[in-house]
């Protein structure tokens, strides 16, 4: 068998022991140590186990985060000591707060009492109780503060009476207690602090003649004195206004023309145009247009007669002192009257 | 077992392969010392003899391949040194395997000698069953031719 010849002739091939022994003596002695293995894996075991817990963790933490936010107690915020979303129910600083809030309410609303007019009214018949009718913007409070602790207040056509006192309670931080009102006919109400100044009923004390009214939305330009004429009269400047057609001086179509500017028609509903009080003050000496006029055709009438009168036309101008002018066909015949009620003709 | 009983029980098996292949002692005394120190040297471990013993076949076929390559055993003549069997005819027979190409001597030598199967002998090498069935084939071919003394290859 070929198997078995070629065995046995291997087997007779014998290696050099000292092979073996050069073998045996040259292997290197290799120091087992772990570090290697431990550095290698075990920092790849290390960082698998740091990911893996931060993962498991993360979301307890991101609800501990929120949580934290959550339970914030309102009403202990520290910057302003007052929590925006606070409750009425759990603030422990709300009446601190209230406190200070009413202090302040106070203080504002004595502030807004000065810049109010204030009527003092007497009661009739008793004399002795004086109460000060103060007409105030209503005061509203919320129940709960507000980020700065301050009240605001409403002034939007309510009316608040006060006493000398006021009162201050949770709900209004100025609640004035009326007490010992005067009746309502002698005491002129303000309809609202914004048309306090505006809309002043006059009461009956106060009443001027109707030209002396304010209506004049315009702005009123400030009177000027132009200075003293050679006549002796002084011009004064009074707006300009239409000239309503006059109902003094009878007869006849009068025709009035418009110096400058228009006047609104407030004014005309006293039958004349209280020119004199375009400057606010009360005209009741000056010469108004309709006197003027008077005065006017009283001179037409003294120096040209009646049929002049009444066959010529008038023309009334305004510049600073009344112009009269009647005209015909033949005769002109102009009359000046000052607001003081100098005449000066000329023809 | 230890390294050092390892080595002396295949000390034997990785020389005579590696003579088989090289047909030379001193080349043989080389790759059995280069098979051994890298065993000696790796730590790795074999599941079972069958697999420590595979792997020093490959690794001595390798290593007999990498001195075929060198330019040093391409410069260098191999000493005829001769062989001294009992018989003539493990002589011959030795000589003639030892003629044979190489891929067919290796495939002799591991099938004969160390009595491995086909398989074994294809996964150790590297190559299907088949090849290295045509391989055994020739080179029983080229054996009858040579020995022409009738063996039995089974």
């Amino acid at each position: 068998m070929f198997r078995d010849v070629y065995k046995s002739a291997n087997d007779d091939i014998i290696p050099d022991s000292q092979l073996l022994d050069k073998i045996l003596t040259q292997a290197p002695e290799k120091k087992k140590t772990i570090y290697p293995f431990f550095v290698k894996y075990g920092s790849v075991a290390a960082a698998f186990l740091i990911l893996a817990g931060t993962l498991a963790i993360y979301p307890k933490l991101s609800k501990t985060l929120n949580t934290a936010d959550d339970k914030a107690v309102p009403g202990t915020d520290v910057v302003t000591g007052i929590s925006e979303t606070a409750s009425p129910e759990a603030l422990p600083n709300l009446k601190e707060s209230k406190a200070k809030a009413t202090q302040e309410a106070s203080t504002n609303t004595k502030n807004t009492e000065e810049a109010i007019t204030e009527k003092d009214l007497t009661q009739q018949g008793n004399g002795e109780q004086i109460t000060k009718e103060k007409t105030l913007p209503e005061v509203t409070t919320s129940p709960s503060p507000t980020k700065n602790a301050t009240r605001k207040t409403e002034a939007d056509g309510a009316v608040i009476t006060t006493t000398a006192q006021p009162e201050i309670s949770e709900d209004s931080v100025a609640v004035a207690k009326e007490t010992n009102l005067n009746s309502a006919e002698n005491i002129p109400t303000i309809v609202s602090s914004e048309d306090m100044e505006a809309t002043l009923i006059a009461s009956p004390e106060n009443q001027t003649e109707p030209s002396a009214q304010v209506v004049s939305e315009e702005p009123i330009a400030p009177a000027s004195v132009a200075g003293s004429d050679s006549e002796g009269y002084s011009a004064r400047k009074i707006p300009d206004y239409d000239s309503s057609g006059s109902k003094c001086g009878g007869g006849g179509s009068i025709s009035s023309a418009s110096s400058g500017g228009s006047k609104s028609g407030g004014a005309a509903s006293s039958g004349g145009s209280g020119g004199g009080a375009a400057s606010g003050t009360t005209k009741s000496a000056e010469i108004t247009e309709s006197k003027a006029i008077e005065l006017a055709n009283e001179a037409f009438l003294q120096d040209f007669g009646e049929e002049f009168l009444n066959s010529s036309k008038i023309k009334t101008e305004f510049q600073g002192k009344y112009i009269i002018t009647r005209y015909n066909e033949n005769v002109t015949y102009t009359v000046t009257v000052t607001t003081d009620g100098l005449l000066k003709k000329q023809y | 077992m230890t390294k050092e009983e390892i080595v002396k029980k295949y000390f034997n098996t990785v020389y005579r392969l590696a003579l088989s292949q090289t047909k030379d002692k001193a080349h043989a005394d080389d790759v059995t010392q280069e098979v051994f120190l890298r065993f000696l040297k790796k730590e790795r471990s074999f599941q079972n003899d069958e697999h420590l013993k595979a792997w020093f076949i490959r690794v001595t076929i390798n290593c007999s391949k990498s001195i075929f390559l060198s330019s040093h055993f391409k410069k260098c003549v191999p000493l005829s040194e001769e062989l001294t069997f009992d018989t003539e005819e493990k002589s011959d027979v030795y000589y003639a395997v030892a003629d044979l190409p190489q891929k067919y001597r290796t495939a002799i030598h591991l099938f004969y000698y160390e009595d491995l199967s086909v398989a074994e002998i294809a996964g150790i090498i590297g190559t299907k069953e088949s090849t290295v069935k045509s391989q055994l084939h020739r080179g029983r071919e080229l054996l009858k031719e040579k020995l022409k003394g009738g063996y039995d290859f089974v």
